[in-house]
């Protein structure tokens, strides 16, 4: 026997097979990222907080960083400008110039004295270049002029040519050296602080800590106003008093330009230390309740973990903080994570830590954690409602639905309905969809949601929720976690159809940019589509399944969850197949099999590679003929055959028959040549064998699923050896004891090999054949049997 | 017969002679190999106890990270990054250096042939450049500190201690034709400096796929060699089973240098999934501190109670597996190269990388036997 072949085969077949799989399988193995797997549905918040999306809750470090993406600080610069130059100058003339045009062009302008003609209709353009504005002219070009020389720096790309930024730092220094100059002579107070602005952040770019420290005293102390020039100074003045050594000073202004400015915040963010050290004197420098607000707001920030104890030091500080209700998005946001995203995920496959010495394993570090969680959850609440009560207006909105989501958190979604009903108008945007949501949530929780009007109630709320979503794609992570949420609810029910397709779309808005990462295609074959289901539905799921699918006249529930989700029907009929197979169902295998056509395994069917032997000539035996490869196989004639050689084998206790039933049940394990009767794909040949960790880890891994009949054949040749068993004690000939004793010994070998050994040739060495093997090359060694099929590696088991 | 007897004790002596020539040859040479040592940070600095360290171990050849090379989509053309700030006096003198330039497989799938022209041309320019300004800085600084025989610098400059050049990059068999092509390239325009290219292990197992590269001196790197976010991995980094499984074949047609590991980490994992890189957790600081840590034993901790580390939120649950070569699996992982890797006579021994806590991880009289068995 080529055992030794056979397992090369075996693995160079496994290989191949790999690459038939739509996966994104990665050279270095496949992974999701964290951020994308994230469940979260509280996305209330108080007015407009873009320039806090750099520190939304995120398993990423950053959940942005682009820092102020409406450019507030840069629109009040425009309107500053417009108010030194007049209405004439547009505002978003402005903009352009400032922040858009290339400073390329607009130096060449300079020198070739076109600037009217290149930048022609810009009305700020028109503006400056008016005789009485030629101090502005000039202050322009000098910070186009170090706009160009800041961007090369900051790329992380060097260019071939400048290995030494000497280039750079000489002609910044140039231009600094001009700034200087004019800064003495200059009398205009708008442009003397824009020119004091832009030296400061030279000098702080150039790490001249001591001479920036004094020019924000010379420049901004003395003049204080509330440019947006002043306060973008702020962060400079912070920089270069770190660049002194003054942590708690630079701390505590880094702070302040936090609080002051939306385009610094997350620089400020970044500079700012929390270690306790620090934050206390940091604190202790604030001049009122507010200052000292933002200062533990920015440690709150820097926090992953829990941080109510400094929610409530906030809200006893300044309850009216600007900061305060987005931390508590952040905080929920948090609890979310660490409750919903194990539960309704299938990430973290059993951790089993028995065995090395630690007394319990991930499951109950998992329920430990849990309960942990949702205890904090409680006390979050108990916060809130205590907030709740002495709150008015928008902020009572936003704790009426913050309170009721986390009592859904909790599992008491009904205690959280009286809130709901607490909300006044007129109801922030934000607060109005997550308010829904909370419906659609409690929905879920109370109603029995097999009925179609509440099954229309949740789809209208669903709909509604990617129609905001279009506008705002941040919502695509609501509609990812509310679908898996609401798979789950009908999982729970048993309706695995429903379940089923709901994990699907949850899969649509996974990557929260709209597009929709699965294919749309609905004829072509795709494992993913049916993987749920191969792992989860009964029959009569099945069923329930197909006749969905079928059904032409469809509620709005059943077009939604079967938009983009569903392939041929006649996949499923094959997978419903497949799943009476495994259940030694024939009869139902049969019938599933017979809706599918004739020739759908040899031309449509993806694993056509797969079923092209002859399933009753056991593969094992494949040394003594010939294989050919042509073979037209079709599930149901081939049920149909199992099934009549079952019932002869009742009959007549035909050991031919018998004989013919096991090559058959050895032929669908995982061993065999028609696995795929069994299987949708196989893996490892030393490990479970139809473990797949990419489907796996986004699927699940089911444990019932693995203790099916059909699969224990397909792991450990269960059926084969029963029927080898039965073959061999109703045997009427040494022929026939000959041919069941060798593939008894098949069986027990291959599961010895693939289950106990793990790929180890030196334990498989040691294999001690079976009184079966023994038999058959000693009682039965003058049999036909034996001479085609005896092999010399079966003496080493001897 | 007769011819034999006439002549045989001269013949005797002659082949006792041999014999012996042979035997103590055999057994009194050992093979030349250079020590060297892979540097890889940005910025080139040595404390007083890093110097120390690298003259006790004798170094003789240092691969030294110039550049990278990466594509930038924003300008549609490959940039380098990170270049190199070399500080003199670093180096010490007459130190072989190789250059090394890591080039990501991007730039090959992105790139136009004719952009892989240009590059080889600014890849080249971009080297002297770097040579330039380190030597005419330690020129500089050497007319300051040094009046006399001036000449004594030379040994100190880049430019007479280079011979050749390492071109890193885990091409792709849809990306070889491209990286050989750039290697041709650099051949020629810098026909007096050796084009040599990493090589990673599936490269030198799979040959027929991954394409022999038409230089004459690879550099075998013997780690990473599965990946650390795969959970039931034991040790991602490198041990002489996975090694084993890579060098199956002991006739690569290019004579290779090897690079081995002494570098560590920290793989952080929840429920078995992958959740990043702790670089900076101390194994002993783990082990101490029974309050925070269980040991389970194979170098994985479990996490008892929530805390943050650096930037990471620590779960109770969470499991930590530390991975690292021990000096013993080192030690197996050399004898089964020598057994199947066709190394030079001038080898260069190299290890990855240059950094104090990993030389004190194993002090230097462990590295020196190392190097010592590799010329046994």
């Amino acid at each position: 026997m080529e055992l030794k072949k056979s397992s090369r085969f075996t693995t160079i077949f496994l290989i191949s097979l790999l690459t038939l799989f739509q996966s994104t399988i990665l050279a270095c193995g496949w992974f999701e990222y964290a951020e994308d797997v994230r469940l979260s549905l509280f996305k209330a918040k108080m007015g407009n907080l873009s320039m806090f999306r750099p520190f939304e809750y995120s398993a990423n470090l950053y959940n942005s960083t682009d820092p102020d993406p409406e450019g507030f600080d840069r629109n009040a610069n425009c309107l500053e400008w417009q108010n030194k130059l007049g209405k004439d100058a547009q505002l978003n003339d402005i903009y352009f110039f400032l922040y858009k045009a290339s400073p390329e062009i607009v130096e060449n302008g300079f020198v070739n004295n076109n600037l009217g003609e290149v930048f022609e209709g810009n009305s700020f353009v028109t503006q400056i270049l008016l005789a009485k504005n030629n101090e502005a002219l000039k202050y322009l070009r000098i910070a186009k002029k170090l706009e160009a020389l800041k961007s090369e720096e900051e790329n992380r790309f060097e260019t071939w040519d400048n290995i030494d930024n000497k280039d750079y730092a000489i002609a910044k220094l140039k231009v600094r050296d001009e700034i200087q100059v004019v800064l003495t002579k200059i009398n205009d107070d708008f442009l003397k602080q824009r020119y004091a602005f832009l030296f400061l952040r030279t000098l702080v770019e150039a790490s001249e800590f001591k001479k920036a420290d004094l020019v924000y005293d010379c420049y901004f102390i003395p003049h204080p106003n509330n440019s947006i020039i002043s306060k973008w100074a702020l962060l400079f003045k912070a920089i270069a008093t770190k660049g002194l050594g003054r942590r708690e000073e630079a701390n505590y202004l880094f702070s302040l330009a936090f609080d002051n400015c939306e385009e610094k915040k997350w620089i400020s963010f970044r500079y700012f230390n929390d270690s306790i050290g620090i934050l206390n004197k940091t604190i202790s420098m604030a001049k009122n309740d507010h200052q000292k607000a933002v200062i533990l707001s920015l440690a709150c920030l820097k926090n992953p973990g829990p941080e109510l104890n400094r929610l409530k030091n906030i809200e006893a500080l300044e309850p009216n903080s600007p900061f305060f209700s987005f931390l508590l998005s952040r905080e929920i946001n948090k609890i979310e994570d660490w409750i919903f995203t194990p539960k309704y995920t299938h990430y973290g496959p059993s951790c089993q830590l028995k065995g090395r010495g630690w007394d319990t394993d991930f499951n109950q570090a998992k329920a430990a954690n849990f309960k942990k969680d949702v205890q904090y959850a409680q006390d979050l609440r108990v916060f809130l409602t205590s907030c709740f009560k002495k709150s008015n207006g928008q902020f009572k909105n936003f704790l009426a639905v913050a309170i009721s989501h986390l009592y859904f958190i909790e599992g008491n979604s009904e205690l959280g309905r009286t809130y709901l009903g607490q909300l006044s108008i007129p109801i922030q945007t934000s607060i109005q969809v997550q308010r829904d949501l909370e419906l659609c949530l409690l929905d879920i929780k109370t109603k029995d949601i097999q009925k179609n009007e509440v099954k229309q109630s949740i789809v209208n709320y669903v709909l509604d929720l990617e129609k905001t979503a279009k506008i705002t794609p941040a919502y695509y992570k609501d509609l990812y976690s509310l679908n898996r949420v609401l798979s789950l609810a009908y999982s729970e029910i048993g309706d695995q159809a429903t379940a089923g397709l709901l994990f699907l779309k949850a899969e649509q808005f996974k990557y929260c940019d709209g597009l929709n990462h699965r294919s749309p295609d609905t004829t072509s074959f795709d494992y993913f589509k049916i993987g749920y289901f191969d792992r989860y539905a009964t029959l009569q799921n099945m069923d329930t399944l197909i006749t969905l699918i079928q059904k032409h006249n469809r509620s709005t529930f059943e077009n939604y969850i079967c938009k983009y989700t569903t392939i041929d029907i006649n996949y499923y009929y094959d997978l419903k197949g497949t799943i009476a197979f495994r259940l030694d169902n024939l009869p139902e295998a049969e019938n599933a099999f017979k809706k599918v056509p004739a020739d759908f395994w040899s031309q449509k069917y993806n694993y056509n590679k797969q079923l092209n032997e002859d399933p009753f000539k056991p593969k094992e035996l494949k040394y003594h003929y010939k294989r050919s490869f042509n073979f037209q196989f079709n599930k149901a004639t081939f049920i149909a055959e199992l099934t009549k050689l079952k019932t002869e084998r009742l009959s007549l206790k035909n050991s031919d028959s018998l004989i013919k039933l096991a090559n058959a049940y050895f032929n669908c394990s995982f061993w065999g040549n028609s696995w795929a009767m069994t299987s949708y794909y196989i893996s490892g040949l030393y490990t479970n064998h139809q473990k797949d960790d990419y489907n796996d880890m986004l699927l699940g891994y089911s444990e019932s699923n693995s203790k099916l009949i059909g699969l224990k054949n397909f792991n450990e040749c269960a059926l084969a050896r029963k029927y080898y068993l039965l073959a061999l004690q109703n045997a009427q000939n040494d022929e026939q004891r000959a041919m069941a004793s060798l593939m008894l010994h098949v069986c027990d070998f291959k599961v010895y090999l693939g289950n106990s050994c793990h790929g180890n040739w030196e334990k498989a060495k040691k294999y001690k054949g079976s009184k079966f093997l023994i038999d058959f090359c000693s009682k039965y060694k003058n049999t036909t049997t034996y001479k085609n099929y005896n092999c010399p590696d079966l003496k080493e088991f001897l | 017969m007769i011819y034999l007897t006439k002549y045989r004790p001269i013949s005797f002596l002659l082949f006792l002679t041999l014999s012996l020539a042979f035997i103590g040859c055999h057994h009194s040479s050992k093979k030349p190999i250079i020590r060297s040592f892979c540097y890889w940070k940005t910025e080139l600095q040595m404390d007083n106890e890093e110097k120390f360290n690298f003259n006790d171990l004798k170094i003789k050849h240092l691969y030294l990270r110039f550049f990278d090379v990466d594509w930038n989509s924003f300008v549609n053309e490959p940039r380098p990054i990170a270049t190199v700030n070399l500080n003199w006096p670093v180096l010490p003198p007459n130190l072989e250096i190789t250059p090394c330039i890591f080039i990501t497989n991007a730039v090959f799938l992105q790139s136009r042939s004719g952009q892989i022209d240009t590059l080889a041309i600014k890849i080249a320019n971009r080297i002297g450049q770097v040579e330039t300004r380190y030597d005419s800085h330690a020129i500089q600084q050497w007319a300051n500190v040094k009046h006399a025989n001036d000449s004594a610098i030379q040994m100190f400059l880049l430019k007479d201690n280079i011979h050749d050049l390492l071109i890193d990059c885990d091409w792709t068999p849809s990306t070889q034709k491209s990286y050989f092509h750039l290697l041709d390239r650099l051949k020629q325009i810098l026909p007096t400096v050796k084009i040599t290219t990493t090589l990673r292990l599936w490269q030198y197992n799979n040959p027929l796929k991954s394409g022999i590269p038409p230089v004459s001196r690879c550099l075998l790197m013997c780690y990473n060699l599965q990946s650390q976010k795969d959970y039931n991995v034991d040790n991602s980094i490198s041990n002489t089973n996975q090694l084993g499984k890579y060098l199956k074949q002991d006739n690569y047609p290019i004579k290779c240098d090897v690079a081995l590991p002494i570098f560590r980490w920290a793989v952080l994992f929840r429920g078995g999934k992958y959740k990043g890189i702790l670089a900076n957790l101390d194994f002993k600081y783990c082990q101490m501190d029974t309050v925070n840590y269980h040991y389970c034993g194979d170098n994985r901790f479990n996490i008892k109670r929530d805390e943050l580390v650096n930037d990471q939120y620590l779960r109770v649950g969470d499991e930590l597996r530390f991975e690292y070569v021990s000096p013993d699996q080192l030690d197996k992982m050399i004898e089964l190269i020598k057994e199947k890797v066709p190394i030079r006579n001038d080898a260069r021994i190299s290890f990855f990388s240059w950094n104090k806590k990993y030389i004190d991880d194993y002090g230097t009289k462990k590295i020196k036997s190392f190097y010592d068995h590799f010329s046994d």
